[in-house]
């Protein structure tokens, strides 16, 4: 039981507080060519602002998103639509 | 934010969003295509092809410029027509260009594939021949025709439009209007109304009553003269066929585009066997229209 009783008079209650990490979220994936299958390099992924490109393996990595909320991201490349989700 | 039915929503932790993207189409374009003059008529013309004489109507030029966005070099051999856009989407072409109803109505000097063909195309270093293994031309690598009809690689004879690789080619054919344009008719020598041929006499009667014609035909010649005077009674001209004065639209479509890779292999014709280095790979067709190009008139 974690109560306290007072006494009368003066009582201190002395407390450290652990820091919580914030919710965070990341968002990875593979862009590849919807023909032959391939992974695409060079594609441009960008989210919220942020920008990345995709690479020789057709991957992207966006670190630190907040979870919960509502984003748009979109995927370009000279050659291929634009691919937005 | 506001959210659209495509956004995404992350939860805490990793998350996964894998994609496939759709390439662009690449095709061979038309960039530029004209003719000059835009106006032409149904001046009269006849040629006798085994005389190699006659007279051509009004001639004309066809301008017409390729792009290509290929990394390698792109062979094509284009046809013409005056048309009518049809607003339907072509079958063949992606995109917005609409279809068209090619009518024969141009003439060319002498047809694609007779080999006199080849010292019109000479004129412009893009007509370009394609050799067969036998004679392999100094542009082109060894190849026989193509069994497989994935590209019609004549042996020999045929001109072709090279279209370098990331680049344009540009070229110009001239042409005359075909006969189709025409038809034969007779006109009165009295009062000019154009008769049909069946119809010489009953015109007399019926407009110059009186007098007595005579109608003669001999060795694929025919006429008519006034019987008491001997004088002509008709003569023969040229007019425009029905529906065919008006505004056309320029057409061009190359359906046999298509490109050569590197692949040594054995191929059989005509009893031998021959090593052919490339092999040919089709391309999409070429088509393009432009509306109300020129305008056909009366002579």
């Amino acid at each position: 039981m974690a109560d306290i009783v007072l006494y009368e008079g003066n009582n201190e209650l002395n407390v450290g507080l652990t820091p919580v990490a914030p919710a965070v979220a990341n968002l990875s994936g593979t862009v590849t060519d919807a023909n032959t299958g391939h992974a695409i390099e060079g594609v441009k992924v960008t989210i919220d602002g942020l920008v990345t490109y995709s690479d020789s393996l057709g991957q992207y990595l966006f670190e630190g998103l907040t979870p919960g909320i509502a984003y748009t991201i979109t995927f370009e490349k000279d050659g291929y639509e634009t691919v937005t989700q | 934010m506001r959210q659209s039915p495509n956004d995404i929503v992350l939860v805490e932790g990793n998350n996964e969003l894998n994609v496939q993207m759709v390439p662009i189409a690449l095709a061979i374009e038309v960039s530029g295509i004209s003719v000059s003059p835009t106006q032409l008529t149904t001046a009269k013309h006849e040629y006798e092809t085994s005389l190699g004489l006659g007279y051509w109507g009004d001639p004309f030029t066809i301008r017409i410029t390729f792009s290509n966005p290929f990394d390698y070099d792109v062979w094509v051999r284009p046809d013409y027509a005056f048309g009518h856009l049809t607003g339907e989407p072509l079958g063949y072409v992606a995109g917005t260009l609409k279809g068209f109803t090619a009518e024969e109505l141009l003439y060319f000097r002498l047809l694609l594939d007779s080999p006199a063909i080849q010292g019109d195309y000479s004129y412009t270093v893009d007509w370009q021949k394609l050799y067969n293994v036998q004679n392999a031309g100094s542009n082109m690598p060894q190849f026989v025709y193509d069994p497989d009809g994935i590209a019609v690689l004549a042996a020999g004879g045929d001109c072709w439009l090279k279209v370098p690789a990331k680049g344009t080619a540009t070229t110009v054919k001239n042409g005359h209007l075909s006969s189709e344009l025409q038809v034969r008719a007779y006109e009165c020598a009295l009062c000019g109304m154009l008769i049909g041929s069946e119809g010489v006499k009953a015109h007399y009667a019926a407009y110059h009553p009186g007098i007595e014609i005579v109608v003669w035909s001999w060795g694929g010649l025919s006429g008519a003269y006034i019987k008491d005077t001997g004088e002509n009674a008709m003569n023969m001209v040229y007019v425009p066929a029905e529906g065919v004065v008006g505004p056309y639209d320029l057409c061009v479509v190359a359906n046999k585009a298509f490109y050569l890779y590197y692949e040594p292999h054995y191929r059989t014709v005509g009893g031998r066997q021959y090593l052919v280095n490339w092999k040919s790979a089709a391309l999409d067709p070429v088509a393009a229209a432009v509306p109300n190009q020129i305008t056909i008139s009366p002579a």
